[in-house]
C-alpha cells in the first residue's frame, strides 16, 4: 500500500494530488491579487470598471492621514504581537517543559478560543467593559470610582481584546516548537556548566525560534489587517487599515482608491515584516554567540 | 581525580521506589561499570550523581564533599548521554567548546583546548560540520569530547553504545578503555549489556531490583565467582543445578536426584549452606566437557541426551537433557573441520566438569 503510494508520488501523477490546492490558491488568492493590482493602477469611466491605466489613485491615497492610519495599524500589530509573545513564551515554556500532569487539559483550555467565533468573544468583552459592565460594577463596589468609566471606543479596549484574541495563536506554535526540544539537550547544557539564563538564551531560545517566528508573523500579519475588533470596539471613529479598506469598498464605493490603498498598506506590511524577520535573524545569531 | 560515594540513597517517583537504601563506593581513576537489567534504577543512580535528580534520602560524596543537593552546573561531573544530546544548532567545534565558553575562558585557551580534543578524537576534518551531517560514531566522539574537555573528576556514560552498530561497538569499547587510561578520570559506565561491562570495567557492580547491589568486583571475579544465581545468570550464560548438600569423608556432594550427586567445592561458607534445604550450583557452559565415549580425570560426571544443537560458528551450543529433566547448556569450541566424535540429536552423551570450576550458591 505504502510502496504503491511512494511509486505514485514519484510518478508524474503527483500533480493530481496538488491540483486542488493549486487551483484553490489560483482562484482565491492569485487572481484577486492580480485584480486588485489592476484596479489600483487604473481608472474607470462609470460604465466600464477599467477605462485607462494611471497612477492617480496612488497620488490620491498617498496622504499623511492615510500613512498615519497605516502606521497606526503597524503599531497595533507590533504591540499585539510583541505583548502576546512576551506573555505566550513563558506559558508555552511551562506547558511544554515543566507541566506533566493535566497537560492535555491545559491545552484544551487554550484551544477554547479557537472554538468560539471572534464576534462572540468581542461581544463578551462588551459586557465586561461597558458602562454598566463587570469592571465598572467592581470598581464602584470597592469605591475606586464614583462614576462609571467608559472603556469602550478606546485604544485600551482595542488593544486588550486584540491581545486576548490573538494570544492563543502565539502560544500554540511556540508550544509545539518547545515541545520538540529534547529535554536531554537542556540537561546537557546544565551538565556542561550553564545556568538557567545561559541555557535559555543559548539553547532553548534558538531551538524554539521557528515557533517564535511562526507565532509572531501569524499574529502580526493578521492583526495588521484586523477589521472586526477596531470597528466594534473603536466605535468607527478610530481608523485602522482594515476599517479604511472596508470604508473604500463598501461605503465610498471607490474600488480603485481602495485597491491602491491595499497595495500601499500591503507593501508597508511587507517592509515592516521584513524588518522583524531581520531582527529575529539577528537575535538567533546573537544567541549562538556565547558571552 | 575523585571517588564517588553513595550512602543510603533512596529515590522514588510518586509511589514507585526506584532506588532503596543504595550504598556504593566507586574508586577514583577507575573504569567502573554499573550493570543491571532495565528498570533496576541504574540510570536513576547516574542521574543523581550528575545532579539531574535529587535523592530523597542519603548522601552522595564526590571525594569528601557532599554533592547530593549541589546544582548540576556546579558539579565537576560530566555526562555522555545515550543519544549524545548534541546541540543541533551548533557545529562540531561549538559543541565541544560550549562548556569552556560558558566558563568564560579566553579565546586562545578555547582554541587550544578544542584543537587538542579534535586531534585526540580524530575530528579535525569535521570541526565546521553540523552535528546533523556526521555519522553516529562521529557524533559519539563529539559527545565524549564535549564532556571531557571540561576535565571533570568523574565522567558518566549512560549506555553510550546503544545507538551504534555491533562492529563499531567493539572498536569504541577499546577506545574508551584507552581514553580512560589516558585521562585518568573516574569513568562510570551504565549499561544493561554484560559483554560491554565485562570488556571495559576495572570494577563493576551488578544491580538487582530497586537498585539492590547483588555483587561488586572485578569482571573476572563476577564472572568466575558469582555470589548469587541472579548474577550468574545475568552475566554470561550458566547452568544452575540444585539440591541438598551431603558430607561424606570430608567431601561435599550436591544431590541433584535420586541416582546422581556431584562433587562441589568447599567454599568458606559451606557449613552455613549445609543447613539449607536447597542450594544451587553454577557451572559455566564452556567449563563442561562433552563426549560420547567415557573420559577420565574429571571429578564430576552426569549423563544425558542431546536435545538441541545450536551452531554459533566459533562454538556450538549443545542442550543436554539430564535424566531428572534438567537442561544443561554446553559450549564446545569448533576446533576442527572434521571432528572425529560427531555428536548428533538424541545421542546419549557423558557430561564432565571439574568441581573447582563450579560455584556453590545460596540463592
Amino acid at each position: 500500500m505504502f510502496e504503491e503510494f511512494k511509486k505514485l508520488i514519484k510518478s508524474e501523477f503527483y500533480f493530481f494530488f496538488i491540483t486542488p490546492a493549486v487551483l484553490w490558491q489560483l482562484f482565491f488568492l492569485v487572481l484577486p491579487i492580480i485584480f486588485v493590482i489592476i484596479l489600483s493602477f487604473s481608472v474607470g469611466d462609470g460604465v466600464r470598471l477599467v477605462d485607462h491605466f494611471s497612477l492617480e489613485n496612488f497620488y490620491e491615497v498617498m496622504q499623511i492621514s492615510h500613512l498615519a492610519i497605516v502606521m497606526r495599524s503597524i503599531l497595533l500589530a507590533s504591540i499585539t504581537a510583541i505583548a502576546s509573545l512576551i506573555i505566550a513564551y513563558p506559558v508555552a515554556y511551562f506547558l511544554a517543559l515543566h507541566i506533566k500532569r493535566f497537560k492535555f487539559f491545559f491545552l484544551f483550555l487554550l484551544s477554547i478560543p479557537f472554538l468560539i467565533n471572534v464576534l462572540v468573544q468581542v461581544y463578551a468583552w462588551f459586557f465586561i467593559l461597558e458602562k454598566n459592565g463587570l469592571i465598572n460594577h467592581l470598581l464602584m463596589f470597592i469605591g475606586l470610582v464614583k462614576k462609571p468609566i467608559n472603556f469602550l471606543n478606546s485604544y485600551f479596549a482595542i488593544y486588550l481584546v486584540m491581545f486576548h484574541v490573538y494570544l492563543p495563536f502565539m502560544i500554540m506554535p511556540i508550544y509545539s516548537a518547545l515541545e520538540k526540544i529534547d529535554v536531554k539537550l537542556i540537561e546537557a547544557s546544565y551538565d556542561l556548566g550553564a545556568n538557567f539564563r545561559q541555557t535559555l538564551w543559548h539553547i532553548i531560545l534558538p531551538l524554539s525560534m521557528t515557533g517564535i517566528r511562526a507565532g509572531f508573523f501569524l499574529v502580526y500579519v493578521v492583526s495588521f489587517g484586523e477589521y472586526v475588533i477596531p470597528s466594534l470596539l473603536g466605535g468607527m471613529k478610530l481608523f485602522f487599515v482594515g476599517t479604511l479598506i472596508s470604508e473604500y469598498f463598501f461605503i465610498g464605493k471607490d474600488w480603485h482608491l481602495g485597491a491602491a490603498f491595499i497595495c500601499l498598506s500591503c507593501s508597508m506590511l511587507f517592509i515592516s515584516a521584513s524588518m522583524y524577520n531581520w531582527l529575529f535573524n539577528k537575535i538567533t545569531m546573537q544567541s549562538k554567540i556565547i558571552r | 581525580m575523585k571517588s564517588i560515594k553513595l550512602e543510603n540513597v533512596t529515590k522514588s517517583f510518586g509511589h514507585d521506589i526506584i532506588v532503596k537504601n543504595f550504598s556504593l563506593e566507586i574508586p577514583s581513576s577507575k573504569f567502573f561499570a554499573l550493570l543491571g537489567p532495565s528498570g533496576c534504577g541504574k540510570t536513576t543512580i547516574l542521574r543523581m550523581i550528575a545532579g539531574f535528580e535529587e535523592p530523597d534520602n542519603g548522601q552522595i560524596y564526590l571525594g569528601n564533599t557532599d554533592i547530593s543537593h549541589l546544582p548540576i552546573n556546579q558539579r565537576r561531573v560530566n555526562t555522555v548521554f545515550q543519544n549524545y544530546a548534541l546541540f543541533p544548532h551548533f557545529d562540531v567545534f561549538d559543541n565541544i567548546a560550549y562548556s569552556l565558553r560558558i566558563k568564560q575562558f579566553s579565546q586562545s585557551e578555547i582554541d587550544r583546548r578544542v584543537a587538542k580534543m579534535l586531534k585526540m578524537f580524530g575530528l579535525e576534518q569535521l570541526k565546521h560540520k553540523s552535528v546533523r551531517q556526521i555519522s553516529g560514531g562521529q557524533q559519539q566522539r563529539v559527545a565524549i569530547a564535549r564532556a571531557v574537555i571540561n576535565e571533570p573528576d568523574v565522567l558518566l556514560l549512560d549506555e553510550p553504545l546503544a545507538a551504534l552498530d555491533m562492529r563499531l561497538r567493539e572498536k569504541v569499547l577499546v577506545e574508551l578503555i584507552e581514553l580512560q587510561e589516558e585521562l585518568g578520570m573516574t569513568f562510570i559506565y551504565v549499561t544493561h549489556d554484560q559483554t560491554e561491562a565485562l570488556t571495559v570495567a576495572d570494577q563493576m557492580a551488578i544491580l538487582g531490583k530497586e537498585g539492590k547491589i547483588e555483587q561488586v568486583g572485578t569482571p573476572k571475579e563476577i564472572y568466575e565467582f558469582p555470589r548469587s544465581t541472579m548474577v550468574a545468570r545475568f552475566v554470561g550464560s550458566t547452568n544452575i543445578l540444585h539440591g541438598i548438600l551431603e558430607l561424606e569423608q570430608d567431601d561435599l556432594y550436591l544431590r541433584i536426584d535420586e541416582h546422581n550427586r556431584v562433587l562441589v567445592p568447599k567454599h568458606d561458607n559451606w557449613q552455613e549452606l549445609f543447613k539449607q534445604k536447597k542450594v544451587y550450583l553454577s557451572i559455566r557452559p564452556e567449563k563442561v566437557e562433552l563426549s560420547k565415549t567415557p573420559l577420565f580425570g574429571f571429578s564430576n560426571h552426569v549423563e544425558g541426551f542431546v536435545r538441541a544443537i545450536i551452531y554459533h560458528g566459533r562454538s556450538t551450543q549443545y542442550n543436554i537433557a539430564l535424566a531428572n529433566g534438567t537442561l544443561m547448556q554446553v559450549f564446545e569450541q569448533n576446533e576442527e573441520h572434521f571432528p572425529k566424535d560427531i555428536i548428533d540429536y538424541d545421542d546419549i552423551v557423558h557430561v564432565y566438569w571439574q568441581m573447582e570450576n563450579s560455584v556453590l550458591l545460596k540463592n
